[in-house]
């Protein structure tokens, strides 16, 4: 697991930059009423067929002896957080429909991570010019949605010669 | 979740739209795979930006790249030159980070010590 | 530079009260790091080390892979499931057990010359 909950986003958001994504939609929702924390991270990139999600998530790949690079450990730390703290975790990917993936948690569990810097996070991923990295936090009655394309300089005026 | 720290994110970002663009004398990697987050890539990442902004430094691209496999080494950022020179700097801390900025990318020299790596293609 | 002086994990055994769960039981253990947050040992412990911790989640054995580290005591009675049991045996992760808590159980080492 990780110290912050951002960290975790951070993570996961890089699987799916490296999956080809060119839209992420980070959401953070956060019910005090009902005490749920509820993280959702979809992507457009390549997805994975059931077998390769099965692999991912019993993270065959990092088991082997010696260092291997792997995807399923960003996932398997924040499934591990998750449960820990009283909630559940699911991931639903198709081959060439991108991935999401639902995190929960009680909010007031008293090992839940703080959700720490996410500002930090979404500027990290947001390094990618051609990816639209969007942000959807909720918190009872305030919302604020942010994404990376907004103010994005105007394509360059055609020269008058390009133009006739 | 303090809605006013949410509201700079979009600040941030504007003054950051330049370094996305690419053709620039320097390409800024910074290697955020698991372990490097778990050793601190986004604090580095967001120091050297911030030293990059003070300083008004435009001819720089940043960029973010998964595991390149190499644990212990983490943080770890590699600065590509338009020249084809690759250098990889390890085990960066904030203060390396800075001197990263002040030395390699405003003066062109390369941070001796901390560089683990040169590569000319 | 001197390497680190390297001992055999069944050396170690008896100062903790260690009980084995996972069939192998021979490695050379070059230090020690305690920690219960897994990112913190992804960060920072050195490869050969013996890690001490309560968490018995599986991806404890992830992790031991990804740092080269080749044995995890359990510390305060805590006891892994079967499954991660397994998982360590085909990862090649030794896995022990102590009723210590990991200050007794760092003493202890200490005093059998384990310093790193």
């Amino acid at each position: 697991m990780l110290e912050e909950l951002s960290l975790h986003i951070l993570d996961i958001g890089m699987n799916s930059l490296a999956a080809g994504a060119r839209k992420l939609e980070v959401a953070v929702i956060e019910n005090t009423k009902r005490d749920w924390l509820i993280i959702r991270l979809r992507d457009d990139g390549q997805g994975m067929d059931a077998e390769t999600l099965q692999d991912v998530l019993d993270h065959r790949a990092s088991s082997k002896k010696g260092r291997k690079k792997n995807i399923g450990l960003g996932l398997a730390f924040l499934q591990q957080t998750s449960e820990m703290c009283g909630g559940t975790f699911h991931v639903a990917s198709r081959p060439g429909q991108g991935t999401t993936v639902t995190a929960s948690m009680r909010l007031s569990h008293i090992d839940r991570p703080p959700l720490g810097n996410i500002n930090s996070t979404i500027l990290t991923l947001s390094a990618r010019a051609d990816v639209d990295v969007q942000l959807h936090y909720r918190s009872d009655d305030q919302t604020f949605h942010f994404s990376s394309q907004e103010g994005k300089p105007h394509e360059p005026r055609r020269t008058q010669e390009a133009q006739r | 979740m303090n809605l006013e720290e949410l509201k700079k994110l979009k600040d941030k970002a504007q003054r950051q739209v330049a370094l996305r663009e690419g053709n620039k004398k320097y390409r800024v990697v910074f290697s955020m795979g698991t372990s490097g987050i778990a050793a601190g890539a986004r604090e580095i990442m967001t120091t050297m930006l911030d030293e990059i902004d003070k300083r008004g430094i435009d001819d720089v691209e940043v960029a973010v790249t998964g595991e390149i496999g190499l644990v212990d080494a983490e943080p770890m950022i590699r600065i590509e030159e338009a020249s084809g020179e690759k250098v990889t700097y390890a085990k960066v801390n904030a203060a390396d980070a800075r001197k990263i900025v002040t030395e390699h990318l405003e003066k062109g020299k390369i941070v001796e010590g901390l560089a683990v790596g040169k590569v000319k293609e | 530079m001197t390497p680190p002086t390297s001992f055999k994990l069944k050396t170690l055994v008896p100062a903790v009260k260690a009980e084995l769960f996972t069939d192998a039981s021979e490695c050379e253990i070059t230090g020690c790091y305690i920690s219960d947050l897994l990112s913190d040992v992804l960060a920072h412990a050195k490869p050969g080390v013996l890690w001490a911790t309560v968490q018995t989640h599986r991806n404890v054995i992830s992790v031991a892979c990804t740092k080269d580290i080749p044995a995890v005591l359990f510390v305060c009675g805590r006891k892994p499931e079967a499954e991660v049991i397994k998982e360590a045996e085909e990862a090649g992760v030794i896995l022990l057990g102590t009723p210590l808590t990991a200050f007794a159980a760092a003493g202890r080492l200490w005093e059998s010359g384990l310093h790193e």
